[in-house]
């Protein structure tokens, strides 16, 4: 059983410049990293939002048919308080992720534990767990204000992690975000993944995807137009081109080598590949 | 801490150490009286009680220098618009003085000295709290005491948002100057000038309001049920006493003043 | 029987009008209100660092009202000067309710539509006078009789030149008066610039009364 069900949803938008959900069939299984591509304004967003609840519950528009199912849960019986056990989303921007409830970087952490009303001996525990895995113990009486970007979006994946879910959305967490804390993000990211957590990654960072995704899904027009093994989906170069996204520059050093007939057999997708491919 | 900068001065003091709820029932106390009482000689009484608390707390030095700063124009104010022209035409009409069309009063002075003494208490109670209180332990322990989590949500996010946003602004001044925007010079100008700067700081704010939104949903904000609590303020015997101590005092002025020994 | 109509009438009044308040209290209303506040006390450092005699701490409150609702509007003005009370300035808070009824009356009409995206310069002109008006109404009384009349601050001036001129019939007045001309620059200013704003938010945002 998937942990994830889309079946044949169709959302409609009163009002905004992203497009409506056209008819979603997808199904993502415990476990997986899946990267999510596609231009802006295509909808990669309202499925993100469609997995946790913020459709239909909170965003301005109208299902017009279809379900989604998450761990067991239908999105539109449950409100994104009962769903937010199973799912947790991470947004692009840090600093709209701080409630601005708790005075240093722990209470903050705890506000979703308080909401919930998880007794304070277990919240002790559990906020001191999740900030050591995220690497942020030692700052845990600081103000979450004054710390850098990366550290904040580290703070928003350990308020998130403190509830436990099981399903992990990350919409282009590191849009804001310097290399250095992009990679930081990555990495804890693909640590929870191979801990059992399934990961449904929003960006544009190819080259990661490439090294850490289990399945790539193209995204287009309010619909999966591709969906399979980043190899695949990756060395599609017209396919990227067809949907106005650009593919990564070793595929297409590939690609323009394979035109001139000094390239054989799959494209490169990492530099490792086309460092083989080359010799 | 990035709270909102306030006068917070930092002591080791009994002052300093008392659960705000105690300095905040001193508040409500000259709230009501100020509302209420008309007698000078209180205002005067309660005055020098404040002073001698903030030495008590060790703060008396920075106490007495901002409040003059702040009282000075108030007391001036208040001479010469109760003085010269006394508009409440209480009190004596003995004329001490007199020049041009206008003639100062005993009654007009004594009307001056009485809004500025009521005035200076409302003020000196309130600077004593703010010199001598933790902002971040006054929400907590308000907190702790039952306020609703959603108020205590909203004064917390509003200490550490508004310093946030004020930092905006004066990136945005120093970046709109440098582009040549025109902050001084000729009223008109400026008041051109206010446009361009408060713009983009209401719609970059605004904008972000909807993420923020569903940064709160999905951490359960709208979850029914009981919420618990993280922080817990220690509320000392001492604290509770003082606190029942000094709110005594409403109920024994509004006795006092309907027997009619105070006014 | 009318009685009884009468009665299910009142309570479906009182109903209807304590789920508006908890509709208006969504998560996003709350969310909205440090942010407004945020941008009432950003109003008023750049009026003071752009030296202007103005306040222009009511536009994050006009935005709060119009975004989230009348209430929220007054909860977003009334805390704004609740705030800055118990952080630097102490005479300030009781002024609050004046902020606060800006909130409440900006919110009302924009419901009922007078002063909206849609409005012409005329109406957001006249919405502009009639805050200065009802902002004077509430803040003269309380400086006269609860301040004697005094502010500490330039207003005080105009005061003292109103009685002066030994024209007026009272303080109360040339209070009203000298606050009325500061008022009416400084709301007329405000609701220009929150209707500006409003033209410029993209209607999704808006529809969120």
């Amino acid at each position: 059983m998937a942990i994830i069900e889309f079946n044949d949803f169709k959302w409609h938008y009163y009002e905004t410049e992203e497009h409506d959900l056209t008819g979603v069939d997808l199904k993502i299984n415990k476990g997986e990293f899946v990267g999510l591509v596609g231009p802006t304004g295509s909808g990669k967003t309202a499925l993100c939002y469609s997995v946790m609840g913020v459709i239909p519950h909170l965003s301005q528009g109208r299902v017009l048919g279809g379900s989604v199912v998450v761990d067991g849960l239908d999105t539109q019986e449950h409100s994104i308080g009962d769903l937010s056990r199973s799912v947790g989303i991470i947004l692009q921007s840090p600093l709209s992720q701080l409630t601005g409830a708790g005075l240093t970087i722990e209470e903050e952490v705890a506000f979703g534990l308080e909401n919930n009303g998880v007794p304070r001996s277990e919240m002790i525990d559990q906020i001191k767990h999740v900030l050591k895995r995220v690497g942020l113990y030692e700052l845990r009486k600081r103000s979450p204000f004054e710390v850098s970007g990366g550290q904040q979006q580290k703070i928003a994946i350990a308020s998130v992690l403190a509830l436990e879910p099981k399903i992990l959305i990350l919409d282009e967490p590191t849009g804001y975000l310097d290399p250095g804390g992009t990679e930081a993000v990555f990495s804890l990211v693909k640590k929870l993944n191979n801990q059992g957590k399934t990961i449904i990654m929003v960006t544009h960072k190819l080259e990661y995807l490439a090294r850490y995704a289990d399945r790539i899904i193209i995204f287009n027009k309010g619909n999966v137009v591709r969906d399979g093994k980043p190899q695949e989906v990756l060395s599609d170069v017209h396919l990227f081109k067809a949907n106005n996204l650009t593919p990564l520059p070793v595929t297409r050093l590939g690609h323009a080598l394979k035109l001139k007939r000094k390239w054989k057999g799959d494209l490169p997708i990492t530099v490792k590949d086309a460092v083989r491919g080359l010799k | 801490m990035a709270i909102l900068q306030t006068n917070y001065v930092k002591r080791d003091s009994i002052i300093h150490s008392l659960n705000p709820m105690v300095k905040f029932a001193w508040v409500l106390v000259v709230v009501f009286l100020f509302l209420l009482s008309s007698s000078m000689n209180l205002f005067i009484i309660v005055n020098v009680i404040i002073l001698i608390f903030a030495f008590i707390g060790k703060i008396g030095k920075a106490f007495i220098k901002g409040l003059a700063f702040m009282i000075g124009p108030i007391f001036l104010f208040s001479l010469i618009i109760h003085g010269f022209f006394n508009p409440f035409g209480t009190g004596s009409q003995e004329v001490l003085f007199s020049f041009l069309t206008i003639n100062i009063t005993w009654g007009g002075i004594m009307n001056g000295l009485f809004f500025g003494f009521k005035i200076t208490a409302l003020i000196s109670v309130f600077y004593l709290f703010i010199l001598s209180t933790y902002p971040g332990r006054m929400v907590n322990s308000l907190r702790a005491m039952g306020l609703p989590y959603k108020i205590g949500f909203l004064v917390n996010a509003t200490l550490q948002i508004v310093p946030l946003m004020l930092r905006d602004a004066e990136t945005i001044i120093d970046a709109q100057r440098a582009r040549g925007l025109e902050t001084k010079g000729k009223v008109w100008q400026r008041f051109k000038a206010f446009i361009p700067l408060i713009g983009p700081i209401i719609l970059g704010s605004v904008m972000r309001v909807y993420e923020r939104t569903i940064a709160l949903e999905v951490r359960g904000f709208s979850a029914k049920g009981k919420k618990t609590s993280f922080y817990v303020e220690k509320i000392k015997a001492r604290d509770k006493v003082l606190t029942i101590i000094s709110l005594i005092f409403i109920p024994v002025y509004i006795m006092l003043r309907v027997v009619g020994w105070l006014s | 029987m009318a009685r009884k109509t009468k009665i299910k009438v009142k309570m479906a009044k009182k109903k209807s009008f304590a789920q508006e308040l908890k509709k208006e209290f969504s998560t996003f209303g709350l969310a909205l209100i440090p942010i407004a506040i945020g941008i009432n006390w950003a109003g008023a450092f750049l009026a003071s660092s752009l030296k202007l005699p103005l306040w222009l701490d009511v536009i994050g409150t006009m935005i709060a009202a119009v975004l989230a609702g009348p209430w929220v509007g007054f909860v977003a003005g009334g805390l704004t000067n609740l705030v800055k009370n118990f952080t630097f300035d102490p005479i300030g808070a009781v002024y609050g309710i004046v902020n606060a009824v800006v909130g409440l009356v900006v919110g009302y009409m924009y419901k009922k539509g007078y002063y909206t995206e849609k409005s012409n310069w005329v109406e957001v002109f006249g919405t502009g006078l009639l805050l200065a008006f009802i902002a004077t109404i509430i803040s003269a009384p309380i400086t006269v009789y609860f301040f004697g009349g005094v502010t500490g601050a330039g207003a005080d001036l105009i005061t003292a030149m109103i009685l002066g001129t030994g024209e007026t019939t009272g303080l109360l007045t040339a209070v009203f008066g000298s606050e009325l001309v500061t008022d009416v620059l400084d709301k007329v200013l405000s609701v220009f610039i929150v209707f500006a704003v409003m033209k410029k938010i993209p209607a999704r945002m808006l529809r969120n009364k």
